[in-house]
């Protein structure tokens, strides 16, 4: 946990650092009415001093509430895999269609997860998709005919 | 890890014979020969949804593939009327537009929207600024008011900054030569709200917006913004009448992208223009206080480019431009 | 008069549709990306065709069971269904995991329903009174009520205070992003156009709270589940009611309040009755860990803001929330201008309002117990199937809001982030309230300064100032007096 405070308080500092590079060059106060860079700052001051505070605090932590966290485990691993796939999908989407992107991807991820027979696995993949397309499409009117596919 | 190779091969396979079959030309005969789909820039249930809804529903018959309303928001319907200007240029897909679309481009937040990237096909609404004041208030006329406004600074609400509204009030203030102090809402109703509250002088939004108010006689409407003064209306006069001679106000109609071909765009014309002179269409329009305007495409062409160099000139000399 | 409203409101058609809208509502409120506003909104043209009242009733019908469907979802799989059912997922979700998501439910389902005929009763009795408070408000006062908002991270922060003003702060950062309101000058955009109208409220939040749950679930995927839920009772024991009628009333009538003031809606209604409820507790350090307490306030206090919200729209034509935004614009369709005049010149259709809206809320807590069972179904799936359909549900969701993919990778990236933190033991929560209330504390500020040309005496003017300056300094302060109270 010391590790992962470190990293949360090092991140959100450059974080608001960033905010704050970026706000300086906004337009000043008009008439005493503040400009647009005068609450980024304030609230990227405020984030800087939180994550202070934090790293102060977790240098005094005591050794023994320390534990330790699991990044690199295959379970974790598992997760990133699952991102990626995610994130593949995401960009697959806009492209393909719903239909036929949302079924391959179910089934690849409920085959992994599942170790269902393929039959079953097509079946609950395609069904759900399809229900979910003409719940949208049909009855909620969220257009979902995008891509070359349905 | 084969069964994925195995899957993408087979999908790009069929993405390869879709490429392959390229598109039909279609013609005002066959049109409509699919789906066609009407974007509204703004979210559901706001003013411009419901009259693009009612238009819709009153042109359905005229489509048999279908015809759907689509809501693409965000960039104060820059997004929406972005993706409908690059649209397939084959009339499937229909934009409402709307005046944002000679405001935005120049306080420099249209993201490379242009009035230009359009095919106009016809007016159908138009809505003029009322400035309003509460109904206790010392000013009984505009001259009233801006007589006072060049000793006292008047807080006037809009409906949001650079928005239809503020450039209303910041053209009367021009005209008149006295300054507002310009306070921006989000979305008129606040404003109005503050109005009622006596938080701010005045509100320089639509008849629509506050015909209620006063009606139930807690506001009152100084003059319209208008060319003329409104059939609902008839005894509030026009800024023009006064004195001063602007007249600024939001309108909303169709349009398809530029390069959509003329038979179909005069197809697409007729049938919406009868749609607006629908009983259906008239009573909502009439009962949701939305004055119909109907315009061809040859004249709203011509109200475009008028109202985009209006609003360049307005814009710029407001400062109101970004970056 | 009594009469002409109980045959208008009890006539089969009327019952009919006050049912098909709650239903309808609970339905879309429990889709992740699916908003009261936006049901209420899908409903709309179907109205146009009916008569007055039951074309009204109808579309009350769907915001009420709307903003209590949010909560099953956000009980169930950790999604709020509606932004509104974000405070619930704190505690809601802990129950699920141990197996008691059916229990959740029953006190969930008997809360919103107590709060919502709180704000009815409040909506009957004292409307015209309370309806001047929201006049009241102006640009310091909203001010001043979200920074009492904010305050509230303190109460949900979880294990570190200083992690949850970090995540409050990257919620309020998120809010800069687009073309700010007062000077128009676009922020954060980096030339996207996506960014132009600012990040979309939902994705984010599917992101933080549903995908991010959904990727620590695929750690365990391999193991077989383990908690079976228990769905035998749905109605709650004594002792559960003993807590409900202690916290419901009272955060029902918070929510009637919340729902008044104009653009404070149902979220900020849920957060501000479970601090409320944690603060006055003898026990707040149980909070988040799944206790009855933490589901009865924020479900009680979402569903009195949907009469809260009814008050200043039915006799001022003041809309309370977005939702009131479209019913003004429903009645107007229908002929009738909200304000005033409704009350003397269309009295029986105002008090079938009234009596509908009781029906509605009676509806919700039958619909709710009785489809109670159905619903925990879900989560006999077992998770190797349901979590690829949670992804699935989440990107559907946070297209559906605006129709834009730009919206699905803000949802992933949100979703990814999400379970960084998580593992780094940070509350999302914060960050949530964060992008809520951030808007309306900047730019009430800064329209404030406008409105008084610069003089800061505008912030303690008034008195509902003052109350407000009062309730946040209690809320931040007032853990620590009273620990120093319990040493003495």
């Amino acid at each position: 946990m010391r590790k992962a405070n470190f990293i949360v308080s090092g991140t959100f500092t450059l974080f608001a650092i960033f905010i704050i590079a970026i706000s300086v060059g906004y337009p000043p106060s008009n008439h005493g009415v503040p400009g647009p860079g005068m609450f980024p700052i304030i609230i990227a001051s405020l984030i800087i001093l939180s994550a202070l505070t934090l790293f102060i605090f977790t240098l005094r932590m005591p050794k023994e509430m320390d534990s330790a966290i699991d990044l690199k485990s295959k379970n974790v691993l598992n997760v990133y895999i699952t991102m990626g796939g995610l994130v593949l999908y995401f960009v697959l989407l806009p492209l393909v269609g719903f239909v036929v992107t949302t079924s391959i991807m179910l089934i690849l991820f409920i085959k992994w997860f599942s170790k269902r027979a393929w039959w079953k696995t097509i079946l609950i993949s395609v069904l759900f998709t399809v229900a979910i397309y003409l719940l949208f499409g049909s009855v909620l009117n969220v257009p979902m005919n995008f891509g070359l596919l349905i | 890890m084969k069964k994925i190779l195995v899957l993408v091969m087979l999908l790009s396979l069929v993405l390869g014979s879709v490429f392959a079959q390229g598109s039909t030309e279609a013609t005002a005969d066959s049109y409509p020969s699919g789906p066609v789909s009407v974007i509204v820039p703004y979210s559901a249930g706001g003013g411009t949804d419901l009259v693009a809804r009612a238009l819709v529903d009153a042109a359905k018959a005229n489509f048999p593939k279908n015809i759907a309303v689509e809501n693409r928001t965000g960039g104060g319907g820059a997004v929406g009327m972005s993706y409908g200007a690059n649209a397939k240029a084959d009339g499937s897909v229909i934009t409402m537009i709307t005046v944002e679309l000679v405001t935005l481009p120049h306080t420099g937040t249209g993201a490379g929207l242009y009035y230009d990237q359009f095919k106009p096909i016809m007016l159908v609404n138009s809505a003029y600024s009322a400035i309003t004041v509460q109904k206790n208030s010392p000013y009984n006329t505009l001259n009233e008011f801006l007589a006072a406004a060049k000793t006292k600074t008047m807080r006037v609400g809009n409906s949001g900054v650079g928005a239809i509204w503020h450039l209303a009030a910041a053209g009367l203030a021009k005209t008149a030569k006295v300054n507002f102090n310009h306070i921006p809402f989000d979305g008129a109703a606040p404003a109005i709200t503050s109005l009622l509250g006596g938080h701010i002088d005045a509100v320089t939004v639509s008849y629509a917006e506050v015909a209620s108010q006063v009606d139930a006689g807690n506001l009152k409407v100084l003059a319209v913004l208008a060319p003329e003064r409104i059939a609902a209306t008839p005894n509030i006069p026009t800024a023009k009448e006064l004195g001063y001679d602007v007249a600024i106000g939001t309108w909303r109609g169709l349009g398809v992208p530029k390069a959509t071909p003329q038979p179909i765009v005069d197809k697409i014309e007729k049938i919406f223009t009868e749609a607006s002179k629908s009983d259906a269409f008239v009573k909502f329009m009439n009962s949701s206080n939305n004055i119909i305007d109907v315009m061809d495409s040859t004249s709203y062409g011509a109200k475009l480019a008028k109202d985009n160099d209006m609003f360049k000139a307005l814009i710029e000399e407001l400062g109101l431009k970004q970056q | 008069m009594l009469l002409e409203v109980l045959n208008s409101v009890f006539s089969v058609q009327i019952f009919l549709f006050i049912i098909l809208g709650v239903f309808t509502g609970i339905c879309i409120g429990s889709l992740p990306g699916l908003t009261a506003t936006m049901g209420v909104a899908l409903v709309l043209p179907l109205t146009f065709g009916m008569e007055a009242t039951p074309g009204i009733l109808l579309l009350i019908g769907v915001y009420v069971g709307a903003i209590y469907g949010g909560s099953i979802s956000a009980i169930l799989l950790r999604t709020p269904g509606t932004p509104a059912a974000a405070a619930t997922v704190l505690d809601g979700y802990e129950f699920s995991k141990r197996g008691e998501s059916g229990r959740a439910m029953g006190i969930s389902t008997v809360s919103s329903f107590i709060g919502g005929v709180v704000s009815v009763l409040a909506l009957w009795l004292i409307s015209p009174q309370l309806a001047k408070l929201a006049l009241r408000f102006s640009a310091p006062e909203f001010f001043l009520l979200a920074v009492f908002g904010l305050s509230i991270i303190a109460s949900i922060s979880g294990n570190s205070l200083a992690k949850g003003v970090l995540c409050g702060g990257l919620g309020i950062s998120l809010s800069f992003i687009g073309i700010d309101g007062i000077t128009g000058y676009p922020r954060f955009t980096f030339n996207n156009i996506n960014l132009l109208s600012g990040m979309s409220f939902i994705p984010v939040m599917i992101g933080l709270f549903a995908m991010s749950q959904a990727f620590s679930t695929v750690e365990n995927i391999f193991t077989p589940d383990q908690v079976t839920q228990k769905i035998s009772k749905v109605w709650p024991s004594k002792k559960d009611w003993k807590i409900i009628l202690k916290t419901a009333p009272l955060s029902g009538a918070i929510g009637t309040m919340i729902g008044i003031v104009p653009g404070a809606g149902a979220e900020i209604g849920a957060f501000v009755s479970y601090s409320q409820a944690k603060r006055s507790s003898r026990h707040p350090e149980l909070f988040g860990t799944g206790i009855p307490e933490g589901i009865s306030a924020p479900e009680a206090g979402n569903n009195g803001v949907t009469g809260g919200a009814l008050i200043p729209m039915l006799t001022m034509g003041v809309p309370g929330d977005a939702v009131a935004a479209i019913l003004i614009g429903a009645l107007t369709v229908q002929g009738l201008q909200p304000g005033p005049l409704l009350f003397t010149e269309h009295t029986t259709l105002v008090y079938s309002i009234f009596l509908g809206m009781f029906v509605a809320n009676v509806t919700m807590l039958v619909l709710g117990l009785s489809s109670l069972k159905l619903f925990v179904k879900v989560l006999s799936v077992p998770k190797a199937i349901l979590t690829p359909m949670i992804f699935v549900l989440c990107v559907v969701g946070s297209y559906a809001i605006n129709t834009n993919f730009f919206d699905v990778g803000v949802m992933l990236f949100f979703g990814i982030l999400g379970y960084f933190l998580q593992k780094a033991d940070v509350s999302v929560s914060p960050a949530v309230l964060g992008l809520i209330l951030g808007p309306m504390a900047e730019s009430n500020f800064r329209r404030a300064l406008l409105m008084s040309e610069g003089s800061y005496s505008i912030f303690v003017a008034s008195p509902i100032a003052w109350v407000f300056v009062v309730l946040t300094l209690v809320t931040l302060l007032g853990p620590a007096v009273k620990e120093r109270l319990k040493k003495h």
